[in-house]
């Protein structure tokens, strides 16, 4: 592997982590995903292979570290706090009606 | 059921994804299922008649094709598919098509099932969970990795079920409930019909479960995470009693790897699609040959854009899921979870293409227990992709649920999510934004899918008429009585008229058969499959035999068919030779022609089940039966044989006697009985297939298909023990860098021109840099023009590229660059080194890599300019290019800096002396194999041979500790191959010797030299004074020739049809006299040779041919020697042979063809005609003398006959053995081939010289073979007395047979089905083992006497038997189970019911009746009260 490559390794790990500790929403990284699979369709569609290969290699990466740590908000439970925050907040809010 | 709908409204819910995915494949299958014809492409083999594909599932020996069938076939789907097609009389071609159409549906409803369930766990909603299951099943019916595995029944079938597999497994998680469990044990059952989907649905079990139990570790819940291991465990337990009918054979045979042959090399080439963006697109199919992803693509070029967009809205939608799932913990399970299986499973699927690609090689190779058993199954990575294709499917699905249910929410108007005051128009725009959303998702799916699933899915299916002659002959050999077999050549006839047109077409012999034949399969039964090739394409084709029908009547084959409608221009040629060939056979008759289908038949066929007079063993090839056949008394049917070298033994085979070919030996005998912990098998050393480069594995299948077809050409059929061998070519003169090597373009004096045609114009000049080629294409019947150069041979091996700089013409025309390649047997090839299309104006640098093989004595370089592959109008008229800088250059990264090893560990277990024995090669392009011993060289092996063979050498003794050792082998020069090693103590080595001669006590022993029968020609021994290289002199162009003649009455002009040098010329008149064709070179030794050979290809113009060479005298004169001359009175092809004159023949400089019109004066001379002339070879022929070795192997008397042309002139032939002269008489009445003998001479065992004097006659065969009479061989081989008789025999099932014998004395009992170590036979409670009789059918020495009755029975299918009654017991509980379980909620459903009326009808009778009370007391009251 080379440097950069396992430079970028390395960072994907980082943002990882970071997104696990400071419980960061997943979906930025999953949207980020999406961005670069859309920048791999541009890319082959000019003709630009390598570029296209390199493109979707960091979507893999980024895919991994979005599936870690969606993986640990599944086992945080975050959608049920999520939604009580929600609720406590809906109920600490004053009627405007 | 939803109670608040109407009935009709929930019967049509449930009924609509029926609907939707019936209607989609039949619209997608129409033209598939509506085309006449049957189905044939790559996997799918489909059969003539039903019946055919019944017995590929069931019983576990095809006797059709007489080969084992893998017993998971045997009941899952295909199996009773195939009986109730069959039962019901469905012809073939709409058994085929409704499966398929079966499986489709199956696959979209599984999916959709699945999804549904699922996406109903985590939204509200049907209309979302059938929106979002629909469109998943519709995906995962559709995608394009199903496309090329629909051909692949059993994996698509796997495929189908596996989301049902995964979701019964969670709902038996969920529920707890023992049907669950039962339903995900069957479903995994029946998936396991594919050997991958056993692996693949346990994946999604076990993963689910780790899952599962994840998060119920973390939630602190272990009793919950106990019973999902239980339930898992469970599921298990049912699984294996379900699958004991296949489990059991398995594992009681360890029938588990067929004898695929997977290397390092394979995996990268079978990845070589698999690049990521392919992958998470599902385009990483690996074939069809050439075409890779280009199938998937549209035709249309303003398609492909959109097509290209369209291609990844897959993996969009399905990772937009990790956004757009549900928003809850369900959602949020199922997403984590299925896009976690997409991380390996998109890396896996990547195979060697990955970032680790050393990941896929230990996956296959390296992790024990498993690689070993199956990593073969794994050898194709696109399979992970149909898992994948699982996951991005639910994926999907999980995302129009979360867009749905989380938009359809913000579009309420009273969610709040809205702006005030717009909100109905905000509603519907968001939710037609949704609805847009998953429109535009499913119109780009089917953009992507389209132009792969249009016409016939790719072509992968497209139904094809069968010929009516391949119906008529089955028809008419079912009509024929007796119990015989068929034999189909050729055995894999590739793209036919009538069928699919490109490769991977499947088109078996057992396919169409109404009568068995034995299958050359090379997976099952490969020494069949070697032995089918030598006999067609090394003996048949290369004329080696006239008893065709002796190879194949051991086998019962009866009649021989031969199809000649295959498009394949190389092999075509071929059945029209064999065709021919078959016609002269003594033994064949040729019974008539249908259409393309020829048949032949074989008047003497063994019976199915037979007893051999007597038996002999063999040592040497397949090949060893031709010399045989050529005896007139020896009859296989009658005379049984046994290869040495087919398997390792633990005691010598009960015969007669052994024949040894003329390299074999008793190093050969005795070591046949090595034991296996003595054995090292370099095969299992290595993973590689890479020969130019590493040692690399190849087993006996693979031998002919590559070195066969390489330059190198081995010609051993020697067999190898069931080991495979390791080989390496290393023609290297040096592992030093060596410098470029420049070709000459500017002088254009070094280079000559040719021209394919009249219509071909080419002219060179040069400016002193650049070569420069004017060239014209006059007309459309333009071909190609060269430009050569030709050097002394050189070795080449060590350059791997050569670029070159041209300044090309624009025209569309084709450059192709070659080099001439001179083999030892002194033809010349030319192979090319790269072309390119000529589409560019001014310089460009063009850079090829050279062939792997063989530039060991290049001899010539070429550029060709050929109009014909494009055909463009462009490319007429004149052009030019120019060339310089012709580079070669060594630029290879692996083991160029040494010679290759293969490093073997060995385990020693006792201290002492061991000898080494090597089976290694012996052959023309052989050189120096050494064996090292912890980095010290041992031995070296001389490896240099006229002929190809694997010999046994004895490498010495050495002093070995206990422990590991480390053993090396080193190509250090040449081709090499090793088949075993055999590290032996020394005292065990002598009593494997001392064994074999006591085995060989009165015991025959026959040593044979081979050599061509048809064209006879005297043996090629090993060493031969004073042996050249032969000289040929090329035809394949007309660079070197050049034409004269010598008057006006003459016309002459040559050109060259690549191959043969074509003489046009004419004689105009009675005037005419003579045209020259003469090829010039420069001044030549031909001292050292005596024969002229060449073929020529005549007009039977009666005109006369003659040869001459041009020799320069030591005065600087020059004469012209005339060679020999014929007249031209034959058609076609002839072989000519001629002596050239005396000496001097020290400095020749031309070889001259002239043409005559002068010595018959006949009127049909005159005018216009056409030779061809090829092959031209100078060559040392007969040589001077033969001396040879021979290794006798027992003291005895041995006669020496030979097979060799008699007459009454005949001189006699001498041959001296050791000091010994011995004359054998060659004078005999009648002219013909025959066999003369000599007197009986005396040998002493070991090794004697036989020295074959000098003289006319040509010798076809030489045997040498002990007797204490005057026998000759047809005495040796006449049938004597059988030593027992069949006397009945009765068919029980295909795998079971019941043989009555009166037997005299022991014998082997022959059975002609193809040998397979698991038939037995048994007889009084004792059972005998299997014997490779012929290298192809199966024999058993049966050790009784009197009338026996014997049971022949495959023993697989016994424990089948046995597996099945486990199978079906366990099933049927499981079944009653469910029916009981059905039954209990049912009940429980009508007590329910019977409750809830009876809770109805009381409640209204107590109020009917307290209505009624009340009005009887209001009555009661109102009568009281007018009474009073």
């Amino acid at each position: 592997m080379s440097v950069i490559g396992v430079i970028v390794l390395a960072a994907f790990a980082i943002c990882t982590i970071l997104f696990a500790l400071l419980r960061l929403d997943s979906r930025i990284i999953a949207g980020s995903v999406l961005v670069l699979l859309v920048v791999t369709v541009i890319a082959v569609a000019m003709g630009w292979e390598d570029v296209a290969q390199g493109v979707v290699l960091y979507a893999y990466g980024l895919l991994i570290s979005a599936v870690v740590v969606l993986t640990v908000e599944y086992l945080r439970g975050e959608p049920e706090k999520r939604v009580e925050g929600r609720r406590e907040q809906t109920q600490g809010e004053p009627d405007h009606k | 059921m939803n109670p608040q709908r109407s009935p009709v409204t929930n019967f049509l819910i449930r009924a609509l994804p029926f609907l939707i995915i019936s209607t989609v494949s039949l619209i997608a299958l129409h033209r598939v299922l509506f085309t006449p014809g049957l189905i044939l492409y790559g996997d799918f083999v489909s059969t003539f008649d039903v019946k055919l594909s019944l017995v590929n599932s069931y019983p576990l020996w095809n006797s059709y094709g007489s080969y084992p069938v893998p017993a998971d076939n045997a009941l899952w789907f295909f199996g009773p598919a195939a009986a109730i097609a069959s039962a019901l009389q469905i012809p073939a071609e709409w058994f085929y098509k409704l499966l398929i159409l079966g499986i489709m549906l199956l696959t979209g409803l599984s999916m959709y099932y699945a999804a549904n369930i699922l996406i109903k766990q985590v939204v509200k909603g049907w209309w979302i969970a059938f929106t979002g299951a629909i469109i998943a099943a519709l995906v995962y019916m559709f995608n394009p990795w199903v496309l090329p595995h629909i051909t692949h029944i059993p994996l698509w079938v796997g495929y189908a079920l596996s989301p049902l597999v995964l979701i019964c497994f969670m709902k038996a998680l969920k529920s707890g409930r023992f049907i669950y469990v039962i339903a995900t044990a069957f479903l995994w059952s029946v998936a396991s019909v594919d050997p991958r989907y056993i692996v693949f649905s346990g994946i999604l079990i076990l993963s689910w479960l780790a899952f599962s139990l994840l998060g119920q570790f973390k939630a602190g819940d272990k009793s919950t995470a106990l019973s999902y291991i239980k339930i898992t465990a469970l599921v298990v337990a049912l699984y294996i009693p379900f699958n004991a009918f296949w489990i059991l054979p398995h594992a009681a045979t360890g029938q588990i790897t067929p004898l695929y042959q997977i290397s390092t090399e394979d995996i990268i080439d079978i990845s070589r699609n698999s690049s990521l963006i392919n992958v998470i697109r599902f385009m990483g199919f690996w074939g069809p040959w050439g075409t890779g992803a280009k199938f998937y693509e549209p035709a249309s070029q303003s398609l492909y854009y959109p097509w290209l967009a369209s291609s990844f809205i897959v993996p969009l939608f399905a990772f937009a899921s990790l956004i757009f799932r549900p928003n809850n913990n369900g959602g949020l399970k199922y997403a984590s979870y299925f896009s976690l299986m997409c991380i390996p499973l998109i890396f896996l699927g990547m195979g060697t293409q990955s970032p680790f690609p050393s990941v896929y090689n230990w996956l296959v190779f390296d992790i024990p227990f498993f690689s070993e058993r199956l990593g073969w199954i794994f050898r194709e990575p696109d399979k992970w992709v149909g898992l994948l294709a699982l996951m991005l499917c639910f994926l999907i699905a999980l995302t129009i649920a979360g867009i749905f249910s989380n938009g359809w929410k913000i579009s309420n108007p009273a969610s709040g999510a809205l702006r005030r005051g717009r909100k109905k128009l905000s509603s519907i725009l968001v939710k037609g934004t949704l609805i847009a959303m998953t429109l535009l998702f499913v119109l780009s799916f089917a953009l992507f899918v389209a132009p792969a699933d249009s016409h016939f899915f790719a072509g992968f299916l497209v139904p094809h008429k069968v010929p009516q002659e391949y119906y008529d002959t089955n028809d008419w050999l079912a009509s024929q009585d007796g119990d015989f077999k068929v034999m189909y050549l050729p055995q894999i006839p590739g793209p036919t008229e009538w069928g699919p047109q490109d490769l991977s077409r499947m088109f078996l012999p057992w396919s169409i058969t109404a009568k068995t034949t034995i299958v050359g399969d090379p997976f099952t039964a490969p020494s069949v499959d070697y032995f089918y090739n030598y006999i067609y394409y090394d003996s048949l084709l290369e004329n080696e035999t006239v008893n065709f029908g002796k190879y194949l009547a051991p086998l019962n084959k009866r009649y021989l068919i031969i199809h000649d409608d295959t498009t394949w221009s190389w092999e075509k040629e071929k059945v029209d030779t064999a065709i021919d060939k078959l016609k002269n056979q003594n033994d064949l008759s040729f019974l008539g022609q249908n259409g393309f289908v020829y048949i032949f038949e074989n008047e003497n066929y063994a019976p199915y089940i037979f007893v051999p007079s007597q038996n002999f063993l063999v040592s040497g090839g397949v090949d060893m039966m031709t010399p045989l056949n050529a005896i007139e008394a020896f009859d296989p049917n009658t005379t049984g044989l046994l290869y040495l070298d087919h398997a390792f033994s633990d005691g010598y085979p009960n015969a007669d006697g052994v024949v040894l070919s003329r390299i074999n030996g008793m190093n050969d005998v005795a070591l046949s009985q090595v034991a296996d912990r003595y054995l090292i098998v370099p095969f299992g050393y290595t993973d590689r297939f890479l020969p130019s480069y590493v040692w690399s594995k190849v087993r006996l299948v693979n031998w002919h298909w590559f070195w066969g077809r390489q330059p190198i050409a081995s010609e051993s059929w020697d067999l190898e023990y069931g080991k495979g061998f390791v080989t390496n070519v290393d023609l290297r003169p040096t592992t030093e860098p060596v410098p470029p090597r420049h070709i000459e373009t500017g002088d254009a004096g070094e280079w000559r021109t040719v021209t394919s045609s009249p219509n071909d114009h080419v002219n060179i000049s040069s400016d002193g840099e650049s070569l420069i080629l004017d060239y014209t294409f006059d007309n459309e019947d333009s071909l190609c023009i060269y430009a050569m150069t030709e050097f002394e041979k050189e070795n080449w091996e060590s350059y791997d590229t050569r670029s070159m700089w041209v300044y090309g013409d624009g025209s569309g025309n084709r450059l192709g660059l070659w080099y001439r390649q001179t083999h030892p047997d002194g033809t010349t090839k030319w192979y090319g080194t790269g072309e390119c299309i000529l589409d560019w104006v001014g310089w460009k640098e063009v850079s090829d890599t050279i062939p792997e093989v063989l530039r060991v004595r290049a001899s010539g370089f070429q550029i060709a300019l050929s109009w014909d592959i494009n055909k463009s109008q462009a490319g007429l008229g004149s052009h030019r290019i120019m060339v310089k800088d012709i580079v070669l250059k060594d630029e290879r990264d692996v083991g160029s800096s040494s010679r290759r090893r293969l490093d073997i560990p060995v385990e020693i277990e006792e201290s002492g002396p061991y000898r080494l024995y090597a089976r290694v090669l012996e052959s023309a392009y052989g050189g120096e194999l050494s064996i090292l011993l912890e980095g010290q060289k041992i031995a070296s092996v001389n490896t240099k041979a006229r002929e190809s063979n694997f010999v046994w050498k004895d490498l010495g003794v050495g002093i070995l500790n206990k422990g590991t050792v480390h053993l090396t082998l080193e190509n250090s020069l040449g081709l090499n191959a090793v088949n075993v090693l055999a590290l032996i103590p020394e005292d065990v080595a002598q009593g494997y010797f001392d064994s074999a001669y006591q085995f060989l006590e009165g015991k025959r022993t026959i040593h044979i030299w081979e050599g061509k029968l048809v064209a006879p020609r005297i043996i090629e021994t090993g060493e031969i004074a004073g042996q050249v290289s032969p000289r040929s002199i090329a035809t394949g162009g007309i660079g070197s020739w050049q034409t004269t003649h010598n008057t006006e009455n003459e016309d002459i002009n040559i050109s060259s049809d690549g191959q043969s040098l074509v003489i046009d010329y004419s004689f105009a008149n009675e005037s005419s006299l003579s045209a020259y064709a003469r090829a010039e070179f420069e001044p030549e030794d031909w001292t050292n040779y005596n024969t002229l050979s060449l073929s020529v290809y005549g007009d039977g113009s009666g005109n006369y041919l003659n040869f001459w060479y041009y020799q320069v005298n030591p005065d600087g004169s020059r004469t012209w020697k005339a060679i020999g001359y014929r007249t031209l009175n034959w058609t076609g092809w002839k072989e000519l042979s001629f002596s050239l004159p005396q000496l001097p023949r020290d400095k020749v400089e031309h070889f001259m063809i002239a043409l005559s019109w002068d010595i018959n004066k006949s009127q049909a001379g005159l005018g216009s005609h056409q030779i061809k002339v090829k092959d031209i070879v100078i060559s040392l022929w007969p040589p001077e003398a033969a001396t040879t070795s021979i290794d006798i192997l027992k003291d005895s008397h041995y006669r020496i006959g030979v097979l060799a042309p008699m007459g009454p002139a005949s001189q006699p032939i001498t041959l001296r053995v050791n000091d010994q002269e011995v004359e054998i008489d060659l004078a005999s009445d009648e002219e013909g081939l025959k066999w003369a003998y000599s007197e009986p001479i005396f040998l002493y065992t070991g090794e004697h010289e036989l020295e074959v004097y000098k003289g006319d006659a040509a010798i076809d065969r030489l045997i040498i073979f002990s007797t204490n009479s005057e026998e000759t061989l047809d005495d040796i081989f006449q049938a004597g007395n059988s030593p027992a008789t069949v006397a009945s025999w009765e068919e029980i099932s295909a795998t079971k047979y019941v043989v009555h014998v009166d037997a005299q004395s022991p014998f082997m009992l022959a059975f002609a089905e193809a040998h397979n170590s698991h038939w037995v036979a048994k007889v009084n409670g004792k059972e005998y083992k299997s014997q490779p009789l012929y290298a192809v059918i199966n024999g058993f020495w049966i050790d009784e006497t009197g009338e026996l009755e014997i049971t022949i029975e495959y023993k697989p299918q016994r424990w089948f038997d046995y597996g099945a009654i486990i199978s079906m017991v366990s099933l049927l509980g499981a079944f009653a189970f469910v029916v009981w379980d059905w039954r209990l909620k049912r009940d429980q459903r009508m007590r329910s019911r019977f409750r809830r009326w009876f809770s109805y009808g009381a409640t209204n009778t107590v109020a009917i009746m307290r209505g009624a009370s009340a009005l009887v007391a209001r009555y009661w009251r109102r009568r009281k009260g007018e009474g009073m």
